[in-house]
């Protein structure tokens, strides 16, 4: 009844993905005091800048030319494409990939631009709120970006091809390589904001965190730290649309909307504020709770056919809601506790006092 | 060639007139306690299903089902600041994370009205009002609803003008000024914000019960509306009632008349009607972020409770 | 090498009527350790955020080694030199005693870039750290070195402030009441650091309220009343002095 296989693989993709986004936005809000309520248009311009730039890209380098790739025609060319020529659709992933990253990070740029911040801190917060939303606006209605409403489609897996060069011919090997790929990605994301974060870089995003003011009057040069790490957050979260939309297919605005950030606070808070492997456990759960709702509801929707499937999602968004009020006023800490920076430093402290190898909170 | 515009016009007037209603309770909140309550959009929802349940029940009777709409908006108000934002503020917590929290309120409000209504097979649906032409203007009709919603809309204005030489609204203006202040003096802080909640909460059900006859309910009704109160907020300062009607005045028109204006001479499609408020709250904070209202700043509101956190 | 490092020429600042700062005009010397004392609300603070670039005065200038400063932003007098602390600290309270005291000092790891990589900044770091190690000894904060700045006593956050300031060691200092609330065994150990500070040449501005507590090390001073300069001198001066009597009316200043 329930396929298990394509059930862990779309729970690990997904935790991948959202572990991705959680990282970006703790690095952003957890350690640089950032509050980026707009992290979805981050995430949902890489997915675009992906869809459209390789849906064209498959066309050209196969010496095609360009047309409308809205159309069923295209699709059905683009897929046979993937599915029967690597080099072509590696390319066109790996140009795609590294596009949205730049993307991402001139957006991110743009965002922490000083002449937003010289008046207001929550400026940012609110013009990043509204872009957002207009960027779905935007995607969704104007049919020359974004193939409409139901969103640019045809963006097959990059290994579809191995399909037909392994024995078994069976559609879960490109699905089985892929999802490793999310996997790996996420653990660089992981290693890399640990890095940042464990280092005198680290030390000066807490430091503009904790008292903006304070940390200028050292010398510290605030708008460059904030926009720097707006435009490492940023481009992570463009790199997880491109992870995302090669996994679903799809780039469909309703995948990046304002509730969708509301999410990744909610796996931020829940797993731990200014804590790395804290927003790997706030991911993991979220996306529990997101794949087994969707598994109910399936099941629900076949054990009792009159069954409105909707319902299970609207209790989701419910229950996420409520579990983030719940973490807001009673452990708003989240899970896991904020770490100390740990560089060489830390350690040479730690061994002179003669503490365990592996403390690493505060005390 | 005109013949767009005198229609046009009268939409626009009626529009600001909602906008009117549902924005000032958030220009009371970010006055008095200085939340910017992305929940507020909600209450403007329960007050249209208010509605629809009530003349499910009782067809056609409008006052019945304003003071229903009014009083449960407003009670739940109440009950959200009680249960969410009271703990939250009383923590002194940052800015930022009382807005998280005034979106997962929003947010489960919403959904727990899409389940509500998914239940009750009111996802879509229309209260059972009788809209019906009163007055016919240069052959424009002007309907019951729509002169009720300018008459509540200018009574809102006018109340809440005079509210202020109440002893309530004397108290709301010292909580706004100096809370601590206010509640050393004597003054019955949790009286005044109670009822400022359920003003707030309030008004903006009769604003969702007053647009219910003409749209179409759905769940999403208020959260669809939320981007424009803002704007409409934004551009008057956050704390200015003057302000606020003047930014339902100019939202309601540029939705309206100007859209019209831009969709016949431009071809620009009516789905780019959100991009309105967007462009007005950019404008704003670029031009003159303290808006265009009179009373006192909001930036300084908002930047006492961004220091507090700060400074220990 | 000048002999005055800091000269400040008509001061003013009022708010609102009231004059704060009332045509303050003061010098102090290089590597010296001068005081500034005065009662209450006779503006000592003021002049002082005046000075360190984070108020601006009414009329008036500022010098900085013969430059004048009077307009400039507190970070980039950082760079120049000069460095302030804050009667309430502004320590960073979400991070802990050994990262409050590594964060003032520059490193190659500031970078992003850079900071990915260990390496580039590994010695840069670790020199910090036996810095960070001896200072922090000296005010016997090293058993506090993980516990987040937030969590330890007040006193022990002024010797924070003060452990910082020896890390980056800057050409004048303007401390703002830098022994209020610290524990009393503990001021000889200060006093001892403040100077080293000025046989290293450094010069340290203090404000406080008493003399009685720095008479022993101050240089100079100077005593403020009601926003105006009241009298100047040794500390042995300024003793005997009857006009700084009279402005703190029977509060003993020996």
């Amino acid at each position: 009844m329930v396929d298990i296989v394509g059930f862990c693989l779309s729970f690990v993709s997904f935790f991948g993905i959202y572990a991705i986004l959680t990282l970006s936005l703790n690095l952003e809000y957890g350690f640089g005091g950032q509050p980026n309520f707009g992290q979805a248009l981050f995430y949902g311009m890489g997915a675009f800048v992906t869809a459209i730039l390789t849906s064209n890209l498959l066309l050209i380098l196969t010496h095609q030319h360009l047309e409308n790739i809205c159309t069923i025609s295209s699709l059905v060319e683009r897929e046979t494409i993937a599915t029967s020529n690597p080099s072509v659709t590696l390319l066109a992933w790996a140009i795609s990939g590294i596009t949205s990253i730049v993307v991402g990070a001139i957006l991110g740029f743009i965002a922490s631009y000083p002449a937003l911040r010289v008046k207001e801190e929550w400026y940012l917060a609110m013009v990043l709120l509204v872009a957002a939303q207009i960027f779905v606006i935007v995607f969704r209605y104007n049919t020359r970006l974004g193939c409409g409403f139901d969103g640019i489609a045809g963006i097959s897996n990059p290994f579809s091809w191995l399909v037909s060069l392994t024995p078994i011919n069976s559609p879960v090997i490109p699905n089985l390589v892929y999802s490793a790929i999310i996997l790996l990605f996420t653990y660089l994301c992981f290693v890399l904001t640990e890095r940042l974060t464990n280092s005198p870089f680290g030390r000066l995003l807490k430091s503009v965190r904790d008292d903006w003011l304070a940390s200028s009057t050292l010398g510290k040069n605030v708008n460059k730290i904030r926009t720097q790490v707006m435009i490492i957050g940023s481009s992570m979260a463009s790199l997880a649309g491109w992870l995302y939309v090669y996994y679903i297919g799809v780039a469909n605005t309703e995948d990046y909307t304002s509730t969708f950030t509301f999410s990744i606070w909610v796996m931020m808070i829940l797993g731990g504020f200014a804590n790395n492997r804290g927003a790997v456990v706030g991911a993991f759960f979220i996306t529990a709770l997101d794949r087994f709702t969707l598994i109910g509801s399936t099941l629900l929707q076949a054990y009792f056919p009159g069954f409105n499937p909707n319902i299970i999602s609207y209790s989701k968004y419910l229950l996420e809601s409520l579990l983030l009020l719940l973490l807001l006023v009673f452990r708003p800490k989240g899970i896991m506790k904020e770490g100390v920076i740990l560089t060489p430093a830390y350690r040479l402290f730690s061994l002179r006092m003669g503490e365990k190898k592996n403390e690493r909170n505060y005390s | 060639m005109l013949n767009w515009l005198l229609g046009s016009i009268v939409r626009s007037i009626f529009e600001s007139g909602i906008f009117l209603m549902v924005s000032i309770g958030l220009t009371l909140t970010l006055a008095v306690v200085k939340l910017p309550n992305f929940a507020h959009a909600e209450f403007i929802t329960i007050g249209a299903y208010t509605t629809l349940i009530v003349t499910q029940f009782l067809p056609n009777n409008l006052p019945f089902a304003l003071i229903a709409s009014f009083l449960i908006s407003g009670l739940i108000a109440i009950v959200v600041h009680q249960l969410a934002y009271k703990p939250l503020i009383k923590r002194r917590s940052s800015l930022y994370i009382l807005v998280l929290a005034s979106f997962a309120v929003a947010q489960f409000l919403r959904y727990t009205v899409f389940i509500l209504a998914s239940i009750g097979g009111m996802l879509s649906a229309h209260p059972l009002i009788n809209v019906v032409p009163v007055l016919y203007i240069a052959g424009q009709a002007l309907t019951n609803i729509y002169l009720l919603t300018l008459l509540l809309a200018i009574l809102s204005a006018v109340f809440l003008f005079f509210f202020k030489f109440t002893l309530i609204g004397k108290s709301m203006r010292a909580i706004s000024s100096n809370q601590a202040l206010a509640q050393l003096s004597g003054i019955n802080t949790e009286r005044a914000i109670n009822v400022m909640w359920i003003l707030a909460g309030g008004l903006a059900g009769v604003g969702g019960s007053m647009l219910s006859p003409y749209v179409t309910v759905t769940p999403a009704l208020g959260f669809n509306l939320l981007l424009e109160i803002f704007a409409v907020v934004i551009f008057g300062g956050l704390t200015s009632f003057i302000g606020t009607i003047l930014g339902s005045l100019i939202m309601g028109f540029a939705e309206n008349s100007l859209m019209d204006f831009l969709n016949i001479y431009f071809s620009v499609p009516y789905t780019y009607t959100p991009l309105i408020p967007f462009s007005l709250i950019i404008i704003v904070l670029l031009i003159k972020p303290t808006g265009f209202g009179l009373s006192y700043s909001v930036s300084r509101a908002l930047k006492q409770r961004l220091i507090r956190t700060q400074s220990r | 090498m000048s002999e005055i490092i800091l000269e400040t020429r008509s001061i003013s600042k009022s708010y609102g009527g009231i004059k704060a700062v009332d045509d303050v005009s003061l010098t102090v010397k290089r590597a010296s350790i001068t005081v500034l004392i005065g009662p209450n609300g006779s503006g000592k603070s003021t002049l002082f955020n005046i000075i360190s670039g984070v108020d601006k005065a009414d009329g008036g200038q500022v010098f900085f080694m013969n430059k004048e400063i009077t307009h400039l932003l507190p970070h980039q007098l950082f760079q120049m030199g000069l460095y302030r602390t804050f009667q309430n600290p502004r320590l960073f309270f979400g991070m802990s005693v050994l990262e409050n005291t590594l964060l003032p000092n520059n490193s190659r790891g500031d970078n992003p870039l850079f900071a990915l990589f260990k390496r580039v900044w590994q010695d840069d770091e670790l020199s910090k750290a036996e810095k960070a190690w001896k200072v922090l000894g000296t005010f016997s904060l090293v058993p506090l070195y993980k516990n987040r700045a937030s969590e330890i006593s007040g006193g022990q956050i002024k010797l924070l402030q003060l452990a910082m300031m020896l890390m980056v060691e800057p050409t004048l200092t303007l401390l703002d009441e830098p022994i209020a609330g610290v524990a009393p065994n503990l001021i000889p150990i200060i006093f001892s650091a403040f100077q080293e500070m000025r046989e290293k040449g450094k010069t340290l501005f203090i404000i406080e309220h008493r003399l009685r507590e720095l008479f022993e090390i101050a240089d100079f001073v100077y005593v403020m009343g009601r926003g105006r300069l009241i009298a100047s001198g040794t500390p042995n001066e300024i003793v005997k002095n009857e006009k700084v009597k009279e402005e703190y009316l029977g509060t003993s200043v020996a």
